[in-house]
């Protein structure tokens, strides 16, 4: 009964607050909506000319656009008049047989029909017979015909002009259609009404307060309707209102007991309870590394904002994708000048902070948790070295278990820039990521990518000696770059690494990665599609490792808003470990909505991963929010199904869901 | 290479002689058009498009749009306004790029590049080439009036009378009544009334020229009218001071500078 009475009070106020707004008193501006088909006063006037006619004359004949002027005015009322005019011929063409008047009267008692003939003169007008010029015919009456337009004028002795707003009004069989002010008239406001005093049907106004979003949108200029981003936006309260609710009945709903654990616990339970920490530890090391890389050192050192190079950080637009092929450098240009002698600070920045929900569930045992994790940092340095030469290194400082923090060089590596113009060549020496159609660093979600994290590995005396993932930074060499010439850019890569994750190399095979993509743009919307193959060999002192992975990629932007941006991978891998061969096939399909430009993104993407008789599925779904172009939140859900078997042989299921909120302040 | 060297030549001698494009419209070599399309694609079109609608893909991440090149509309010029602009200032624009905006300054473009760059974006729209568009009227910032506190001050009162507060503010941070009620340029894209108390919100106004500049030529597509019909030339170099020194910290919105409150306590 309570919410009934609160949902009514709601819906109450906000009805009273809409006639609150409509019955509002005019400020300096007309209301529109208070003069919205309201009937003016069918006055006499006197052309430029000297004809005395009446404005029921003009508009029994053609509807027109009014203005309201006086000859002396050092203010406003030229520019307003020049504007009008431009844009009008801007819509029409400058035909001089149009459908409608353009009709300037003088609320100016002082004001002569010679003095009109003369504003209509320096105008250039002379010769339009579309153009009206003229005065009110009877000077008593111009107060009372100026209120019904809300249009107000006041005489100052101090300078000797009248105080007063610019508007045009557009009128169609004597009543007022729409209501333009300002001190310029654009040509796209102007056509919506010439369309409404010809008589066409214009469906939507512009709402007169601030309104951020809308659900249908007018284009005046094809005269269609648009689904507009309110109608999303509609849908995003009743989505986090199911999710709360959701949340709050699987965790309320059900007590969560402590299971009475036997002391003596059987062999498939140990087993399950193992597997069980592994997988929470991986889901973990997946869902909580930070990887983001997104440099305020480039702002900085440009002055311009984030989302010139992210559509929002860390995930890089084509500018942006550009811009790291060129060597951290603007596209087409190859800087020389040192960072010692830059007056910018070479360093940036990113501060994380995180708050997580997690459920677990594997058989008959469940856990919830809620944890606050420790702010951690990343410091990057990036810049330019020399003519052709540049550098990028990345620190994460995260919390260590027990308390206190670790440090550890993410990556650190020196660029060849623009060996072949263009960034046609480049090369890279040091430790870095590889060229992933999709880098782990650069993605909005923070759960990471099953194929990409999958590892190969070697193992002595049970312990793993040393593995690779492709989501790790690898040392080695790679020559990279972009080639804008090839269709619309074909972005290559070449490296020799180690292979070994930045760990110590343990023996002396350097591994090969390859990966080609190519673009071609659509209304200029990206389609893009790529292959990948690496090729690697581990020798650990026990095993040997012959491993590779080969995967395709797609990607597309919806080429109308390009506000969408769905991405495809699938990948296989193969390890090869004496006699034994162990494969694995997945991938994943996602898509990002850009749905305000530099305040609200949303994410999504299903992970799909099988290994042997082992297969994992992800989803994700996640919303950011710019509080500044450098400070953002992320609020994620994560749904995590592995079904395996325990070393018994006997199938198991483990799920796991998670919750994130996580903030960003990156300087 | 003997190509490539006429080519280079050719582009020298058009980057000396192409600066006017005022008298008429330029017919460049095609090599100058080609290489200005090689450079377009690479560097502009992912927030340009490649047909130069300013609907590039990165259009649609971003707040303040790219330019659409095809009205042949510039808001940023040196000529009356309703005029194209010329060829030094799209080459300025380049080289400059707008502030609070995603378009930096391209000055590490070579000259050449730039130049190519100027006349391939005059390709897009046909106003370019049409002889009717010529010569262009292009306003001559002479007459410049000193920065001193009483020039500052009369920008303040032409700021007043002309009622530049009712979009600008009354304090110039871009809160004026009508700002509120949201603008929006001839594209269709909404404006955000620049805070001029702000140097990094204001696209351009690095010299009291630049916003001498703006004030005769007005801005072409947006609602910011020229003031040349209604103010002097000497009103609006007083104006172009005020602008310059609240933008610059060295007045106050009132018109009072730094130098007369320090001498005042």
């Amino acid at each position: 009964m309570g919410k009934v009475i609160l949902t009514i009070i709601a819906l109450g106020h906000i009805a009273l607050a809409q006639n609150f707004i409509s019955q509002k008193s005019d400020t300096l501006f007309p209301v529109e909506s208070k003069y919205i088909y309201k009937s003016i006063d069918d006055v006499k006037i006197i052309t430029s000319d000297n004809n005395l006619t009446s404005l029921s004359n003009l508009w029994n004949k053609k509807p027109f656009l009014l203005t309201l002027i006086f000859s002396r005015c050092a203010g406003i009322c030229s520019p307003l008049i020049s504007s009008l005019k431009f844009s009008i011929e801007k819509i029409t063409g400058n035909e001089r047989e149009k459908n409608f008047y353009i009709v300037v009267l003088s609320f100016d008692t002082a004001d002569t029909p010679e003095d009109m003939d003369a504003f209509k003169k320096d105008l250039n007008l002379s010769e339009r017979n579309d153009w009206i010029f003229g005065i009110f015919a009877d000077k008593e009456k111009i107060k009372k015909f100026t209120d019904e337009l809300g249009f107000w004028f006041n005489w100052i002795d101090s300078i000797g002009q009248y105080d007063h707003p610019g508007i045009v009004v557009g009128i169609r069989d004597g009543k007022i259609v729409r209501i333009l002010v300002g001190g310029e008239i654009t040509v796209v406001k102007l056509r919506e009404v010439i369309d409404e005093i010809e008589g066409n049907f214009v469906p939507f106004y512009e709402i007169q307060k601030n309104v951020a979003f809308r659900c249908l949108n007018y284009d005046p200029e094809t005269g269609k309707i648009k689904i507009g981003i309110g109608t999303l936006i509609m849908f995003i309260p009743a989505f986090f209102t199911f999710f709360i609710t959701f949340t709050i009945f699987i965790f309320s709903g059900k007590i969560h007991k402590q299971n009475q654990k036997s002391k003596n616990k059987t062999g498939d339970t140990k087993m399950r309870a193992k597997f069980f920490k592994a997988f929470t530890l991986l889901f973990a090391v997946i869902s909580l590394t930070n990887y983001v890389y997104s440099i305020p050192l480039f702002a900085r050192k440009y002055n311009r904002s984030c989302f010139t190079c992210h559509t929002t950080p860390p995930m890089l637009n084509e500018f942006g994708r550009r811009f790291q092929s060129n060597g951290y450098q603007l596209p087409g240009t190859v800087e020389s000048t040192p960072i010692w002698m830059s007056n910018q600070l070479p360093f940036a920045a990113m501060l994380h902070s995180m708050f997580t929900w997690t459920k677990e569930e594997m058989g008959t045992e469940k856990k919830s948790t809620f944890t606050f994790a420790r702010t951690g940092a990343d410091i990057f340095t990036a810049g330019t070295l020399g003519k052709h030469l540049s550098y990028f290194a990345a620190v994460v400082i995260d919390p260590a278990e027990g308390g206190g923090y670790e440090a550890a060089v993410e990556v650190a590596h020196v660029i060849y820039n623009n060996i072949l113009p263009m960034s046609n060549l480049n090369l890279k020496f040091g430790s870095f990521r590889l060229d992933l159609p999709y880098p782990v660093n650069l993605a909005l979600s923070e759960a990471g990518y099953l194929v990409y994290e999958y590892a190969s590995e070697v193992k002595a005396n049970g312990q793993v000696e040393a593995e690779f993932s492709l989501a790790e930074p690898q040392l080695g060499v790679s020559a990279y770059g972009f080639l804008p010439q090839v269709l619309d850019g074909l972005r290559y890569e070449i490296a020799l690494v180690n292979g070994t994750n930045v760990n110590e190399d343990i023996d002396n095979t350097p591994d090969l990665y390859f990966r080609v993509n190519q673009s071609i743009w659509i209304n200029n919307a990206p389609f893009r599609a790529g292959i990948l193959y690496y090729l690697g060999t581990m020798k650990g002192s026990q095993q040997e490792n012959k491993f590779n992975r080969f995967g395709f990629d797609a990607e597309v932007y919806d080429p109308w808003t390009k506000k969408v941006n769905v991405f495809f991978q699938y990948l296989t891998a193969t390890d090869k470990i004496g006699d034994e061969e162990r494969k694995m096939n997945g991938g994943f399909i996602g898509a990002n909505v850009f749905i305000l430009p530099e305040k609200v993104a949303g994410f999504t993407r299903y992970d799909f991963m099988k290994v042997g008789d082992e297969k994992t599925n992800q989803i994700t779904i996640g919303l950011r929010y710019h509080f500044a172009p450098n400070v953002f939140l992320t609020g994620e859900y994560s749904w995590m199904k592995q079904d395996t078997k325990s070393e018994m042989g006997m199938p198991m299921t483990m799920k796991m869901q998670m919750f994130m909120l996580m903030t960003h302040f990156l300087f | 290479m003997k190509a490539k060297i006429l080519a280079t030549i050719a582009c020298i001698g058009l980057f000396i002689y192409g600066f006017t494009g005022i008298d008429q419209p330029s017919n460049p070599p095609k090599e100058v058009l080609e290489h200005g399309k090689k450079v377009f694609n690479y560097v502009c079109a992912p927030c340009h498009g490649k047909d130069g609608k300013g609907d590039g893909v990165v259009s649609s991440t971003i707040f303040v749009k790219p330019r659409d090149f095809t009205s042949g509309i510039f808001k940023f010029r040196s000529t009356e306004s309703g005029n194209l602009p010329t060829d030094a200032d799209l080459y300025e624009s380049i080289s400059l790029g707008f502030h609070n905006t995603a378009m930096p300054s391209f000055s590490q473009l070579t000259p050449e590049d730039r130049y190519a760059l100027v006349e391939y974006i005059k390709t897009f729209s046909e106003r370019f080439s049409n002889p009717k568009e010529y010569p262009l009227n292009v306003v001559m910032p002479t007459g410049a009036i000193p920065l001193s506190p009483e020039s500052i001050a009369k920008g303040r009162e032409i700021y007043l009378r002309m009622k530049c507060w009712e979009c600008h503010g009354v304090s110039g941070k871009g809160d004026g009544p009508a700002a509120q009620r949201g603008f929006k340029d001839d594209w269709g894209n909404k404006i955000l009334i620049p805070d001029l108390t702000n140097p990094n919100e204001v696209k351009r106004a690095s010299t009291v020229e630049d916003i001498y500049l703006v004030f005769t030529t007005g801005l072409n597509g947006s609602p910011m009218p020229s003031y040349k019909d209604v103010l002097t030339d000497e009103e609006r170099w007083h104006l172009a001071n005020y602008i310059y020194a609240l933008i610059h910290g060295i007045a106050l919105y009132d018109g009072k500078t730094i130098e007369e409150l320090k001498s005042e306590q």
